[in-house]
């Protein structure tokens, strides 16, 4: 491998949390004006790996040399300095402050006169680089808190191209961007190129991947298996490399037939929320009903709702019998589970074991008058972790410490012990990588199979159009399209319903 | 599965509370010339550690909810002043006075925090002052004693008994019962608890009223004990009760790290401990110096960084 | 891994503290808890201390009284530690006792179990004696209260029957409160502000009988009280309502407190107040700063005991000849210790050079083991230390 080429080299990374060997002697190297994708199960090292070359941790060993020198930092500001930037998936930014205090954030000293903040030019210079990046519609003095989840993320682009870097990372961010936030995103990268930078990029999204890489890199279980070139793109060598086996082409569900009972399990008669407005529709036994539309479309709303996590404004959320559900409890006696997009603040204790995690819903189950026997308790979460197959040291493990994956499949396992029969689930496979998305899909067959009702809502359209019986598209809280299940559906048609 | 690595590991903040309790125990016991574990003064720590006791049993739910509550000092005061009227009347009646008393401000801080969504800390501060004002309308400016018959009550039987029945209930509350696993889990993630099917509301309303009728029965036994009810009834019933929770253990964010045994641990901690600084004739500002420097330590050392939550 | 070690440290830390604070709070009470096996730690004191355990011979008791924060405190603790050295015994004194029913019999608890023969309180009302008279018989201790008289008849009949139950030291409390009162009354002072304890504190509650007595003799009118006060901002802010609720106030009399600097605090809000010349101050028990408030003419009139701590003198020696296995009486003492006034500044001067000064004694060493031990002296009754104290109060007035 000629340096030369190369703009960052790193060998041999290696990194160990505990028992845990994130990183076995990975190598990487990203040549001047390409975007290299990084790409691997969850487990396998990739954000481990990018975030010892941002600076957020060190490596155990390993050398990386920047444009033919050694680089080694000691934190993020150190690799900004360097040229290096990252971007999360996870929100980066402060509430309290502005737009433009978030941008440049860390660097203020540019725009101090005598120790005193000069808080306009701050404005000016941020109205500029929002407009340099594309992006219109926010005002720099608005405060983060103010905006979309969406805004903030821009708004950490914003910060990256002001400390205009060499190499950007790009950490799964796309996943939880609309069209408009990847198109801007993508739009820096090619900037990047252009100008002789580099970009690394992490997405689960293979089609993504293989469009907008020059490269792939693909790690398994902290392994470097391989780089591919763009010729040798194909999704089938991709997965096929990711995880070591033949995976079928189709993962969602083999048929494509529009199934379900008659009896109609859950009814929105009129819906209004925060969101919502006077929404009306059913949901039958045996169904996944699959909800899509842009981010403030309200369809988060629907998932709320159903569960009566929300207040309801006017009309009602009503199950079978037409008795409303206005909150959780409720909803659990009429055997519904929630979902939330929010894991961690939502449907995990992350600070808690996994064993509270799971048994959590069904104490009244576990419980003799008041008394839960350990051994009763144990016996159950043992049970539904196995099923669900986490990964995991022992159900005592705290659960932040699990990957996203993982996490995943304790809150499934939740709600499963419970016993639940209607499911509304919220991006249940954000951030997460194939083997476990798979899993997930075969479990909803399964549940669909046994009876129980699905309502599926996500930002993926090939996963909505993959998995449901029936579709529903919304657009500014109103049902704007319904769709049954057919092979012919393509996302195209779906998205025009969306904007 | 990695077998390997379930052994349960020996964490230095599960085991540094009873590591606490046993160094305090032996260095007292040496520098006092062996008078600690004397009779008369084992019982002198009894007394003392009854009242810690009880109270922090009481305050590890609302702690492991994620919560303070800075009245109960006021709480007992108000409870014992209670007890020592209805006594008056019968000194039979001072019992449910005392107990019926502390629940209904419990309740009441309940409800400031539940329904008027005031955090615990500035709720339970200004519900302090409301109490307080109480307290000093039903003292008018004095104190009130207690019949003569009422000061044999307090026998080591009675408070034995009554000590292990509040750790034996305590206990199997906190570990054994949905009551004490959804307030670990509110402690935890109030939002993830209430999207489980929790009762926010109600089991933070209900840790607030069980210590409130906690506290009051140590009003009844503060009357008991002291003949008197006066205005400073409880005065340190607080920070002894802060003190032996965070010596014990109890993390101040609540949620899955609380242990029962905390509360115990610390109590005894915090008894020997104040008991052997009188055995060296420390004076109290002395006590007061060291009970301060041990806090602050105590906090620094247990401190959970990763889960700086405010206090809800 | 780093974590862990960052823990063992700061244990380590902790225990240190802990050794270190506890060695720290014993050289400093070294003084009074001579005592305690410390004496090893202490070696460097000078007092000539006799054997450090009780145990073998020497008394052993306690005081609840603070040692330090007023000169009249550190005065107190020097005479009786004087004294018990002299009579072969030890003393430790616990502040904070008085506070609450609580602390007074946590006081006599620990004080118990730590092991001591006698002990001293001032009990902060009378529901609390009985319980005390208990706990002090079961344990053998004796006992005697300072400061105080015992105003509910079933509770005095109880104590009194205790054999453990040396007696009380007190001063006529009523006849004070009246004549402050009526000094005030000389100046023109009608309307008056009191500072005072709790209700149902017998030292008070008697003062201010008499302060009612003159009232209804002179005219005068307590118009406002504030009670239970424990620092000097408290008396800060009392004083400043005081001032501004009630336009024509005479006077603020303090009639009784346990903090510290309480008297400074007052003189000082009224002349923030501007009105030095309208409003004046008087108290009973005479504070430190006594001589200056007389100069800047706050002060007008105080009432008190020749010294605050000989009250507690006296009661301790007759404590100590019990302990010792030589009582001065075989019924309970009351022994009354009179009161004076001090209206001007030079007799407030006079006072002070003798009792402004923590290390003066009261009496000497010798004449200490030769009167008020009664093992050296067999005629000591309760008669004669009666006598000895009417005495010494008419030397401090000269």
């Amino acid at each position: 491998m000629e340096q030369t080429e190369y703009m960052l080299c790193a060998k041999g990374m290696t990194k160990s949390f505990g028992i845990t060997r994130a990183l076995k002697g990975v190598e990487l190297y990203l040549k001047k004006g390409e975007v290299l994708g990084l790409i691997g199960e969850n487990g396998s090292g990739k954000s481990t790996l990018t975030s010892i070359i941002a600076g957020i941790q060190p490596a155990d060993s390993g050398e990386v040399t920047l444009c033919g020198e050694a680089y080694s930092v000691k934190n993020s500001v150190e690799a900004n300095q360097k040229g290096i930037c990252m971007i999360l998936q996870e929100k980066a930014t402060f509430d309290q402050l502005s737009v433009a205090h978030n941008i440049f954030i860390g660097n203020e000293t540019a725009f101090q006169k005598g120790g005193i903040l000069d808080n306009e030019r701050m404005y000016q210079e941020a109205e500029k680089i929002l407009a340099e990046l594309g992006v219109d519609g926010i005002n720099p003095r608005d405060k983060i808190r103010d905006r979309s989840f969406e805004d903030g993320k821009l708004v950490e682009l914003a910060r990256a191209a002001f400390l205009k870097p060499r190499i950007l990372i790009v950490d799964e961010t796309t996943t939880a961007l609309s069209q408009n936030g990847r198109a801007i995103l993508y739009a820096m990268m090619e900037k990047i190129k252009k100008n002789g930078g580099g970009v690394i990029f992490i997405s689960h999204d293979i089609q993504e991947m293989m469009e907008k890489c020059d490269r792939l890199t693909v790690l398994r279980d902290g392994d470097y298996v391989d780089t591919i070139d763009k010729p040798e793109f194909s999704e089938g060598k991709i997965k096929k490399l990711m995880v070591g086996r033949e995976i079928a082409d189709n993962y969602y569900r083999g048929d494509h037939v529009c199934s379900y009972e008659k009896e109609v399990v859950l009814r929105f008669e009129k819906v209004t929320t925060k969101h919502l407005k006077e929404v009306s529709l059913e949901l039958h036994k045996g169904e996944i009903l699959g909800f899509g539309g842009l981010a403030d479309s309200g369809m988060h709303d629907i998932g709320k709702a159903s569960f009566g996590a929300i207040p309801i404004l006017e009309g009602q959320v009503a199950d079978k019998s037409g008795e409303p559900i206005s909150n959780p409890r409720e909803s659990m006696q009429k055997r519904i589970a929630y979902i939330g997009k929010n894991r961690d603040q939502e449907s995990l204790f992350p600070n808690s074991p996994i064993r509270d995690n799971i048994a959590i819903a069904s104490y009244k189950k576990l419980a003799k008058s008041t008394f839960i026997a350990p051994g009763k308790e144990t016996a159950f979460v043992q049970e539904w972790a196995e099923k669900l197959d986490v990964k995991m040291q022992n159900i005592d493990q705290y659960v932040m410490e699990l990957s996203g994956g993982n996490k995943q499949k304790v809150a499934l396992a939740k709600w499963l012990g419970f016993g639940a029969d209607i499911f509304v689930l919220d991006c249940p496979t954000r951030g997460i990588d194939i083997g476990v998305k798979a899993s997930i899909y075969r479990l909803m067959e399964e549940l669909k199979a046994e009876g129980k009702s699905i309502i599926l809502i996500s930002e993926e359209l090939p996963e909505v159009i993959g998995m449901s019986d029936r579709i529903v598209i919304l657009k500014d809280g109103s049902v704007s399209g319904e769709f049954e299940r057919s092979e012919l559906l393509t996302e195209h048609t779906l998205i025009n319903y969306m904007v | 599965m990695d077998k390997i690595a379930k052994g349960k590991r020996i964490d230095l903040k599960t085991v540094f509370p009873f590591l606490g309790l046993i160094a305090v125990m032996i260095f007292f016991q040496a520098v006092s010339g062996g008078r600690v574990f004397t009779p008369k003064n084992l019982k002198a720590i009894l007394n003392d550690s009854f009242f810690i006791l009880i109270a922090t049993v009481a305050f590890s739910f609302v702690m492991a909810v994620g919560n303070l509550d800075l009245s109960m000092g006021t709480v007992m005061a108000v409870s014992c002043t209670c007890a020592a009227v209805a006594a008056k009347a019968s000194p039979m009646l001072a019992i449910p006075a005392a107990i019926i008393s502390g629940g209904l401000l419990g309740w009441f801080n309940g409800f400031v925090h539940v329904h008027m969504r005031l955090g615990s800390l500035i709720g339970t501060m200004a519900t302090q002052s409301i109490f307080t004002g109480i307290l000093v309308l039903l003292l008018d400016g004095g104190t009130l004693s207690a019949p003569i018959s009422m000061l044999r009550w307090g026998t080591m039987g009675l408070k034995l008994t009554v000590m292990l029945l509040v750790v034996l209930l305590g206990g199997y509350f906190f570990n054994f019962t949905a009551y004490g696993k959804s307030c670990k889990a509110i402690g935890s993630s109030a939002e993830a608890a209430r999207l489980s099917g929790v009762a926010v509301g109600r089991v933070k309303s209900m840790t607030f009223i069980v210590l409130g009728a906690a506290v009051g029965l140590l009003g009844l036994f503060s009357l008991i004990r002291t003949g008197t009810a006066s205005a400073t009834t409880g005065s340190d019933l607080m920070m002894n009760v802060w003190c032996a929770a965070l010596l014990g253990g109890l993390p101040l964010s609540g949620g899955a790290a609380s242990k029962f045994r905390a509360p115990i641990v610390g109590s005894f901690t915090m008894s020997f401990l104040s008991n052997g600084m009188t055995l060296m004739g420390l004076s109290t500002h002395d006590k007061q110096l060291i009970q301060g420097i041990i806090f602050l330590l105590t906090i620094a050392i247990s401190f959970d960084r990763k889960n700086m939550t405010v206090i809800k | 891994m780093k974590n862990k070690t960052m823990k063992k440290l700061l244990a380590g830390m902790l225990s240190a503290v802990l050794v270190l604070g506890c060695l720290a709070g014993c050289g400093k009470s070294g003084e009074e808890s001579a005592d305690t096996p410390n004496a090893d730690a202490s070696e460097e004191a000078e007092e000539p201390k006799e054997a450090p355990a009780s145990k073998a011979d020497g008394f052993k008791i306690a005081v609840g009284l603070p040692d330090s924060g007023a000169t009249m405190f550190s005065l107190m603790s020097n005479n009786i530690i004087a004294m018990a050295e002299a009579m072969g015994g030890t003393v430790v004194f616990q502040g904070g006792v008085g506070a609450s029913a609580d602390a007074t019999i946590q006081f006599v608890e620990d004080q118990i179990a730590a092991g001591v023969n006698g002990l001293t309180i001032s009990p902060p009302s009378d529901s609390v004696l009985t319980t005390v008279t208990t706990l002090c018989e079961e344990a053998e201790v004796y006992w005697g209260i300072t400061f105080r008289s015992i105003q509910d008849d079933e509770v005095r009949e109880f104590v009194e029957s205790s054999p453990y139950y040396v007696g009380r030291c007190y001063e006529d409390e009523e006849d004070t409160g009246y004549r402050v009162m009526a000094n005030m009354n000389k100046s023109g002072v009608k309307n008056v502000a009191i500072i005072s304890m709790a209700k149902g504190n017998n030292t008070t509650d008697l003062r201010e009988q008499g302060a009612q007595r003159a009232c209804e003799e002179f005219g005068m009118q307590i118009v406002a009280e504030a009670r239970d006060l424990t620092q000097a901002s408290d008396a800060t802010n009392a004083a400043e309502s005081f001032l501004t609720a009630y336009g024509d106030l005479d006077a603020i009399f303090v009639v009784g407190t346990t903090g510290a600097g309480m008297h400074e605090a007052v003189a000082k809000a009224i002349s923030d107040a501007g009105k030095s010349d309208t409003v004046k101050l008087a108290t009973i028990d005479f504070p430190d700063s006594m001589g200056e408030l007389f100069e800047q003419g706050a002060l007008i009139t105080c009432s008190g005991a020749p010294s605050w701590g000989f009250d507690p003198f006296i009661i301790s020696s007759v404590l100590m000849n019990t302990c010792k296995g030589t009582p001065i009486s075989d019924k309970p003492v009351n022994i009354a210790i009179p009161m004076f006034d001090i209206n001007e500044v030079d007799t407030a001067n006079k006072w002070l050079e003798k009792y402004g000064d923590a290390s003066n004694l009261y009496f000497e060493t010798d004449y200490i083991s030769q009167t008020l031990d009664k093992a050296n002296n067999g005629d000591l009754t309760e008669e004669s230390l009666t006598g000895i104290v009417e005495q010494f109060v008419k030397d401090t007035v000269n």
